[in-house]
């Protein structure tokens, strides 16, 4: 081997601490970055070819009950290759040894699985065939959850009556690999929905639907006839009762991939970099160090006949060997840890063809990266052996011109301070360069730990408005189908309930000229007691009166402003339409909708006074109360808001375990850069320091010059680290898709603190792994050498 | 007649230190002729560090010639500096200076590397009588040795001359006198031009010639027609 990178090797054993430090950081850049990069690849393909495989259709068309023959009018279509009609349906459902009631979906399939759009994946058991009265396929995630087998019974309740059905298979669909029913309850639960999958026939005849369909699915020739072919059948189906028809993009289980992919692929991207970033920081004060420290053998070197173009590759190697050793030990980490990322999103994503691979290209291009960070910051500071002139590389270093800084010279406090502190100021001041790297280096890792942690916060802050402010009822109940409002009345004859109101929630499409949204609308009572609405600043509105109040985010994406005029067309009942004037925007964390007066909505709709939900409060709690109200015929759930925080947490899980896995790493990165700073400070002030011991002071008062300068470092980073931090936050909440939730930037004060503790007990960690360099200093030999 | 190695015309040396200036060198003429040992002699501050930088392509003078086998080298860029000194000079420093992380061996490998025409390393180590040392790192060698593998890194890369700064300061008498032997044999021995620079005038005594430097300026250039055996110097 050349003796340079056999010296540079030597160098790095010698000095293993800090270099593991700063390859420890580079690790964790590029493992991240191979397990999010990774688990995309794996995603977005494992999807792809699924959807391809499983014929997940390219249109969704949802109408009122119409005739079968329609299929065959919508197949001549030019651009259409394949179409199937079927029902969907939703309806509640007992199961055995399981207290509440389960929304089901029953969606018919053809009788032969093979060549129909939306195959379903059969996991355990086989597909509906031959006789297949009263068979039924059932959802993967949701057997999985009540322990359901092949063979058990289940109990939807058919137009009022309950129907057993053994469950025959074990089932996955491409349009369920993100099993919700809806965008507006994008929350998966496992527990209470999910989706039986009956022979269409069969189902026909069991809802009274014969020669009937309700859900057309189409496939395409070619995908990006779409929006040509959606506008055709738009204009066909409008006499039939068409509801809406939709491509795959705004198709829930679809979306909700997508956005889970671009998240991913953005993620994927921005922490590695500020990860590598840090790393190159370091790497760049570690080498003008070194350079520093070995002046006299550049010299050495020079007069021995190297030329300096070979001594700065040399030093060069410091940093590439860093690049290098941390991107290998990177990509095996992150090839593994893409693999468990990967696999975990099958607790939330249903794909039964996943493809864990290993890309090539990803590692390759972390390895690129890696040597592209470390090898500009090791270039960096290698180039000053450029500017050393031979002969004087052999004379030693004039003393750096230690003078009073403007801060002593212009504040009277810091000339007071104790001759420690003094030197500490001068010294950060002497150093400027390496002060602002270790202080942005600081301020990053704090920024990065606040900017993640502070999703927490803004989580717990819509929690506790959305359900501790503006929700104030114990429990919603959803009806089955439209009901008269005196249903209320009855509802009040429980005796533990103290107080019930109506509501109602209709999907509508609203139109602000060519901008168009589809949204739920709520109708609820004037001066609701339940349902508190408040606008931007926060102060309480009532929906009472005409006009419609539109969420923040809902009136953003339509482009209103109050007094503006919306056209709103039922999604319900189709040809309804009627123009609303917009009257206002209220705050809305979860969702995004739009609220009237329930009797103004009501007369939107062009009915009497109907609701298909109620807010109730209760007096007490008694067992049988909540079974016996999902039990009566006409509700469908009974959901309390406790359930949706629950709910939320467990989908939150994911979230929680990468906030964890990013605050850790950052702990462990800001100790390996105070660690590399100290150790720096105490190589670099050798002598200084050496003298001091000889002149009488303690190796702990020795210690305290560096460490107070570590602590004055540490301290300008939280600072700096701080809004930093919320500013990085804000830029992550932007990314967070709007209609499944809008997460206000909320940073609680214990974020801060708890930023400020973990960098105050690395910055003691890193002091006390150091202490022993300072305890052990061999004076003599400090003093001996020769600079 | 002997052949002229190197030939330094009127060089001067000023450094520029903010509002001071120092006049290092002052007009200095001097040859060297080739197999000869040289000694410049001068207390310290008088040049000789200056002298020896300049005409070891380490550093540039301020006025004046330097011609190194009739080739001149104050006219040289950066690169042909690094090549004049990785073919034709062997630098011996007072402190040593191999490189703490090679051994030895490595520490003379790592410029046979870069020479065009080097010497065995092993044979190198043998004339410095180290052999058994090879594998030794710097820190568990004395004084003596390591100056004495400096010697055999400066040797090893076959160059023309030798350049030695003080390279008895850091040594006692005994160990002092092996490094000057060993020096004195590969200038008889091997035919190389020796240049050693002191403030010790006992060593003035086993050169051939000797170039007294004072102030910055050459005092006197005296021819010494019996050299002493390196054994007998005392100091």
């Amino acid at each position: 081997m050349n003796k340079l990178s056999l010296m540079t090797l030597r160098d790095i054993k010698n000095n293993k601490g800090q270099y593991m430090a700063v390859i420890l950081v580079v690790v964790i850049g590029i493992a991240l970055y191979n397990a999010s990069y990774m688990s995309y690849q794996n995603l977005k393909t494992s999807t792809e070819f699924y959807y391809e495989e499983y014929q997940l259709p390219h249109l969704f068309i949802r109408l009122n009950k119409s005739p079968e023959s329609i299929v065959k009018s919508i197949e001549r279509v030019e651009g259409v290759s394949r179409v199937q009609g079927r029902m969907v349906l939703d309806v509640p459902m007992d199961i055995p040894g399981y207290e509440g009631k389960v929304q089901a979906r029953v969606v018919s399939v053809p009788p032969l699985n093979d060549d129909a759009l939306n195959r379903v994946h059969i996991e355990a058991g086989r597909y509906i065939s031959g006789d297949y009265q009263g068979m039924a396929l059932v959802e993967k995630q949701f057997m999985d959850f009540h322990g359901l087998d092949i063979g058990s019974a289940i109990y939807p309740i058919i137009n009022g009556k309950s129907i057993r059905l053994s469950v025959q298979g074990k089932a996955v669909s491409p349009e369920y690999i993100y099993p919700v029913p809806s965008a507006q309850e994008a929350m998966p639960d496992n527990e209470r929905f999910t989706i039986l999958y009956l022979e269409h026939g069969f189902m026909q005849q069991l809802f009274g639907y014969e020669g009937m369909v309700n859900d057309i699915v189409v496939g395409l020739n070619d995908e990006s006839e779409v929006e040509t072919v959606k506008k055709e059948l738009e204009d066909m189906l409008k006499h039939y009762g068409l509801i809406s028809v939709i491509g795959r993009k705004d198709q829930v289980s679809y979306m909700m991939m997508e956005n889970e992919l671009k998240q991913l692929e953005s993620m994927g991207l921005a922490y590695p970099v500020i990860f590598l970033l840090i790393g190159s920081i370091v790497i760049y004060m570690l080498l003008l160090r070194l350079v520093d420290n070995q002046r006299r053998q550049i010299g050495v070197l020079m007069a021995l006949g190297f030329t300096k173009r070979a001594i700065l590759f040399h030093y060069l190697g410091y940093a590439l060997f860093v690049g290098l050793a941390g991107s290998m030990l990177g990509s095996l980490a992150g090839v593994w840890l893409g693999g468990a990322l990967t696999r975990y999103y099958l607790v939330y994503f249903n794909i039964p063809v996943l493809q864990v691979k290993t890309y090539i290209g990803v590692i390759a291009a972390g390895i690129l990266m890696s040597l592209a960070f470390c090898g500009i910051a090791g270039l960096n500071a290698a180039k000053r052996v450029l500017k050393i002139a031979p002969a004087e590389a052999m004379r030693p270093v004039a003393p750096a011109g230690g003078k009073k800084w403007w801060g002593e010279r212009m504040l009277p406090f810091f000339g007071r301070m104790g001759i420690t502190w003094r030197l500490t100021f001068r010294n950060m001041w002497r150093n400027k360069k390496r002060t602002i790297f270790t202080v942005s280096a600081i301020a990053m890792t704090v920024g990065l730990m606040i900017s993640i942690l502070l999703m927490l916060d803004s989580v717990d802050y819509i929690f506790d408005k959305a359900f501790g402010d503006a929700l104030s009822y114990d429990y919603k109940v959803v009806f089955t189908r439209d009901m008269p409002q005196g249903i209320i009345n009855d509802l009040s004859e429980f005796r533990e309930i103290r107080y019930a109101e109506p509501m109602a929630e209709y999907p509508f499409k609203l139109k602000n000229g060519w901008r168009e949204e589809d949204a739920m609308v709520i109708g609820i009572q004037d001066q609701s007691e339940m349902y508190h609405l408040t606008d931007l600043s926060g102060g309480r509105v009532d929906v009472s009166g005409e006009g419609i109040l539109l969420s923040d985010g809902l009136a953003r994406d339509l482009g209103v402003k109050p007094g503006d005029i919306l056209k709103l067309e039922s999604l319900y009942k189709p040809g309804v339409e009627q123009e609303v004037i917009v009257k206002g925007f209220v705050e809305q964390y979860m969702g995004s909708n739009g609220f009237m007066e329930l009797r103004k909505l009501n007369s939107t709709m062009g009915e009497g006074s109907t609701i298909n939900s109620a807010l109730i409060r209760i007096r007490y709690n008694s067992g049988a109360f909540l079974k016996e109200l999902e039990d009566m015929p006409f509700v469908r759930s009974v959901r309390a808001p406790d359930d949706m925080v629950r709910q939320y947490n467990e989908y939150m899980d994911l979230v929680y375990a990468y906030i964890g896995v990013i605050v850790t790493l950052s702990c462990i990165m800001g100790f390996a850069i105070i660690y590399n700073t100290t150790t720096i400070s105490i190589m670099e002030r050798k002598r200084e320091l050496a003298s001091l011991r000889i002149m009488g002071f303690t190796s702990n008062k020795v210690a305290e010059l560096i460490f107070n300068e570590n602590t004055a470092v540490s301290v300008i980073g939280l600072m700096v680290g701080m809004p930093l931090g919320r500013a990085m936050g804000a830029q992550i909440l932007k990314n967070v898709p709007e209609d499944m939730m809008s997460l206000p930037l909320v940073v609680y004060p214990k974020t801060y603190m708890l930023a400020a503790a973990t960098v105050a007990l690395f910055v003691f960690l890193a002091q006390l792994a150091n202490m022993r360099r300072i305890s052990r200093m061999d004076l003599v030999e400090v003093m001996k050498s020769r600079e | 007649m002997e052949k002229v190695l190197l030939k330094a015309e009127n060089l001067s040396k000023i450094y520029n230190m903010g509002e001071v200036t120092v006049e290092a060198l002052r007009d200095a003429s001097f040859c060297i002729y080739e197999g000869e040992f040289v000694v410049i002699l001068g207390p310290s501050g008088s040049g000789k560090s200056t002298l020896l930088n300049i005409v070891g392509g380490m550093d540039t003078p301020t006025l004046g010639k330097v011609s190194f086998k009739g080739r001149e080298i104050n006219g040289m860029n950066d690169n042909e500096l690094t090549r004049y000194r990785r073919e034709n000079i062997g630098f011996i420093f007072q402190f040593y200076n191999l490189l703490p992380n090679l051994t030895a061996r490595e520490n003379v490998e790592l410029v046979t590397d870069i020479s065009s025409n080097p010497l065995d390393v092993m044979d190198v180590l043998d004339k410095v009588g180290l052999r058994d040392r090879a594998d030794h790192f710097p820190s568990q060698m004395s004084g003596g040795e390591q100056q004495r593998i400096a010697v055999a890194r400066a040797v090893a890369k076959n160059p023309e001359m030798l350049l030695c700064d003080e390279p008895t300061g850091a040594l006692d008498n005994a160990t002092g006198r092996v490094v000057l032997r060993v020096l004195r044999d590969i200038c008889r021995d091997m035919g190389k031009t020796v240049v050693v620079i002191t403030h010790n005038s006992a060593i003035a005594d086993m050169a051939d010639r000797v170039v007294y430097l004072s102030n910055g300026r050459i005092a006197d250039i005296k021819k010494i027609d019996n050299p002493i055996d390196p054994e007998r110097i005392e100091w």
